[in-house]
């Protein structure tokens, strides 16, 4: 079925779509019209699920941590200072390893007050140990959530999914609705290895020792640092589930093929421009300009953000001579968060003279992203390098 | 209430094992040991930081033979919010599903949870074991802390605000079960535990809990300052169902009686009171003597 | 443990058993006659204070050891 919808729609389809059991929902711009839509799919029976009204955005992420370690598959949806208010139980969710999904509608932090979009919520954070995709269309919303399921119930790890506020989330725009019967033969039920149960009484999460110790039979459990080791572990063990999941979708959906890297005009392009969500796709007319002016420049779309697939960024960039990072956040006090993941990816790469790394901020706290600055910006960097990186340069700043 | 429990018919199975991680005497033990044979096999209960997490012991051993979940410090009513929802979403409603918090993490940080989880209807019982401070973190001052104690962060003028009523916060949420109760008298706290599992939405249940260390005294008489506090009239047992207020058990019969104990014997049996003045004590009971001979005009209600 | 004061085990039959209760560590079996389980006992003393019939004591732990139990 196609239909044209926002974003934030789309997301709660997919959320239908992949029967999840437990909905915690709080209103937080540009995130609302999301779990509203999943209301309205409950209380008109077409999605049969719990929502949960909770008082706060950490409750709501408390009550999908609770839910999940109960058995049930979770949800909620947030944005911005939510996604921060819930910030310790973002850490709690990986660490307890439990495959809850939530959506991102990504939103500028305070202070000082912005509703816009850009991507400082999410990137801020990038070393909780959540899985991170983020969607550059509303299909890529839908699809990403219901494969985001698959993910995280394979690898007992939660997953967000990141999407640009307002320029998704509100945009319409066509998509193609997973029947419910595909989706159900993709996606199994949630059957976890252990769930709370009188039957099988256990106390997940207690205080753990610096050291190990044994257990009552004598045999030695794991530390808090091998529990942490195990989830890094199995961050990285997450590349080949995140391959085999786009490739078993795009089988019986017939979308997908690029879960890491998005590219566009990549193939022979000397400059290469990165970015993180919708943005990806408008660099895709800043390539289309420089390539009627014989400049051999690509784009390409980060999907995975966490785990950060640095061997599949420096295998596709390595042989450039320059890549262009575009950033919607930043690491106060360094640089762009993604500049620096794709320059460490880069780094020690065996023979070659890496390409220079150009890095731009731009579009903070919703700041208009006009083609013409993206241009110039792109057009400066493939025409007047001195073949060395840059410090961050700001696009569209007034004053 | 129904006929009231007596030790003889207590359950024998004991769903804590001995040896827990928690101090010589603490009295949550005793509240603890004796609530989870009022609650039964079928709970799933909710810990957030805490003494009883300490109780519960540290990983990979544990002392309760009950499914747990430690949550975060401000979630708890929230995570058992979570659990419930699971639960009904599984067709599996007949667990209960219990919160077991301290005054900490009742009244400062969680206290927006368990409003939320009020004002919501959850079918949730949430127990506040009250030591008066934070005493897992080493004894500092809390909303429950009188006014006047000695705490590791008041430790030269004592605690200069008055404590927060936690009970009333719970009754202004118009909930259907409400109860005081005290380590000092678990019989009374298992009955009400039983009765409060056959109400509706939250149920909130306030336990005083006598801490030797961060009250300072010895272990050996913690249930019996516990039975003094309700003995002078300064700790109150009752019942709130649906915002209206019922003394219990040996309020009651203190209410009938209006014999109430010096409270000055109260005062001075713990060190955590050693600043409050004779002066403020005589004042503390005026007022308890004012309000007990309120209490001792209104009809109280053979429950 | 006094026995000869210990009300269920003069009675050779439940009763009382309010040390039982009281225990925090849940040490005290509710048997007649009661025992205390010393592995576990952490000597807090709140079954001896409440013992309605004073038979129940403290000793110090050394003693114990030096008795060899």
């Amino acid at each position: 079925m196609n239909i044209i919808e926002s974003g934030n729609v789309a997301a709660a389809i997919g959320v239908m779509r992949a029967r999840a059991q437990v909905i915690a929902a709080y209103p937080i711009t540009p995130q609302t019209p999301l779990t509203e839509k999943l209301s309205e799919l409950i209380e008109s029976g077409q999605m049969d699920a719990q929502y949960v009204p909770v008082e706060s955005e950490h409750s709501a992420l408390a009550v999908c941590i609770a839910a999940s370690s109960a058995g049930a598959r979770a949800f909620t949806a947030t944005s911005a200072n939510g996604l921060l208010y819930m910030h310790e139980q973002i850490h709690w969710a990986a660490g307890a390893r439990l495959p809850i999904v939530m959506c991102v509608a990504n939103r500028g932090i305070g202070a000082p007050w912005t509703v816009w979009n850009d991507h400082q919520d999410s990137i801020s954070q990038r070393d909780t140990g959540w899985i991170q995709i983020y969607a550059n269309d509303n299909q890529q919303i839908i699809d990403s959530v219901i494969k985001a399921y698959m993910i995280a119930e394979k690898m007992s790890i939660p997953v967000m999914v990141c999407y640009d506020g307002y320029i998704l989330s509100h945009t319409y725009m066509p998509f193609t609705v997973p029947d419910q019967l595909d989706v159900d033969g993709f996606l199994p039920s949630f059957n976890p290895a252990y769930a709370l149960d009188p039957d099988m009484p256990a106390n997940l999460n207690p205080v753990t020792l610096p050291d190990v110790r044994p257990d009552r039979n004598g045999e030695l459990a794991h530390g808090y640092m091998e529990i942490r080791h195990l989830l890094q572990e199995d961050l990285l063990k997450t590349f080949q589930v995140v391959k085999e999941t786009d490739e078993r979708f795009t089988g019986i959906f017939g979308r997908g093929g690029d879960p890491f890297l998005e590219p566009y005009r990549c193939d022979d392009a000397d400059f290469v421009a990165m970015a993180l969500g919708s943005l990806s796709y408008h660099l895709r007319d800043v390539v289309d300009m420089l390539r009627d002016e014989g400049i051999k420049a690509g784009v390409m779309g980060l999907r995975l953000f966490r785990p950060f697939p640095a061997s599949a960024i420096s295998e596709a960039l390595i042989n450039r001579t320059g890549v262009i990072i575009f950033e919607k956040a930043l690491s106060y006090g360094y640089e762009g968060a993604l500049c620096s993941e794709v320059k460490s990816a880069l780094y020690n790469q065996s023979g070659n003279k890496p390409p220079f790394v150009h890095n731009y901020i731009l579009g903070l706290g919703g700041r208009e992203i006009k083609t013409v600055d993206l241009f110039n910006a792109l057009k400066d960097s493939c025409t007047r390098h001195d073949g060395k990186d840059s410090g961050t340069r700001w696009i569209g700043l007034k004053i | 209430m129904d006929s009231k429990t007596i030790i003889l018919s207590l359950p024998v199975d004991e769903f804590v094992n001995p040896g827990t991680r928690a101090c010589a005497g603490c009295t949550l033990g005793i509240a603890y040991r004796i609530g989870l044979k009022a609650l039964g096999r079928n709970t799933i209960l909710v810990v957030p930081p805490s003494c009883l997490t300490v109780l519960q012991g540290l990983f990979p051993i544990a002392s309760t033979r009950l499914p747990c979940i430690n949550v975060t410090f401000a979630s708890t009513a929230a995570a058992g919010t979570g659990i419930l929802a699971a639960l009904k979403a599984l067709g599996k409603e007949d667990t209960n599903v219990v919160c077991w918090a301290g005054d900490g993490g009742t009244s400062d940080i969680g206290l927006q949870a368990l409003s939320g989880a009020c004002e919501r209807g959850e079918n949730l019982l949430y127990i506040c074991y009250d030591n008066e401070g934070y005493m897992n973190t080493g004894v500092q001052r809390s909303g429950t802390t009188p006014k006047g104690t000695i705490t590791a962060n008041t430790p030269i003028l004592g605690k200069l605000q008055q404590a927060k009523d936690v009970p009333y916060i719970m009754a202004a949420h118009g909930i259907s079960y409400i109860a005081t109760c005290s380590a000092a008298y678990p019989l009374d706290l298992y009955d009400k535990i039983k009765k409060a599992l056959s109400c509706p939405g939250v149920k909130y249940i306030h336990i005083h809990i006598p801490c030797p260390p961060g009250w300072v005294f010895d272990p050996a008489y913690g249930v019996q300052i516990g039975r003094l506090a309700v003995e002078t009239g300064i700790y109150e047992l009752y019942e709130v169902e649906y915002y209206n207020k019922r003394l219990t058990g040996a309020s009651q019969k203190l209410a009938a009686k209006n014999n109430l104990k010096p409270v000055k014997d109260y005062f001075r049996a713990q060190g955590r009171f050693r600043a409050i003045t004779d002066a403020q004590i005589e004042d503390i009971q005026n007022q308890l003597n004012a309000k007990w001979d309120h209490y001792s005009q209104i009809p109280v209600s053979d429950v | 443990m006094d026995h000869e004061k210990c009300i269920p085990s003069k009675k050779g039959k439940p009763a009382c058993f309010i040390c039982w209760l009281f225990c925090p560590e849940g040490t005290i079996s509710r048997t007649v006659p009661p025992s205390i389980d010393y592995e576990y006992c952490k000597g807090c003393g709140i079954c001896a204070q409440e013992c309605p019939s004073g038979a129940i004591v403290m000793v110090e732990e050394s003693s114990f050891i030096n008795e060899g139990k």
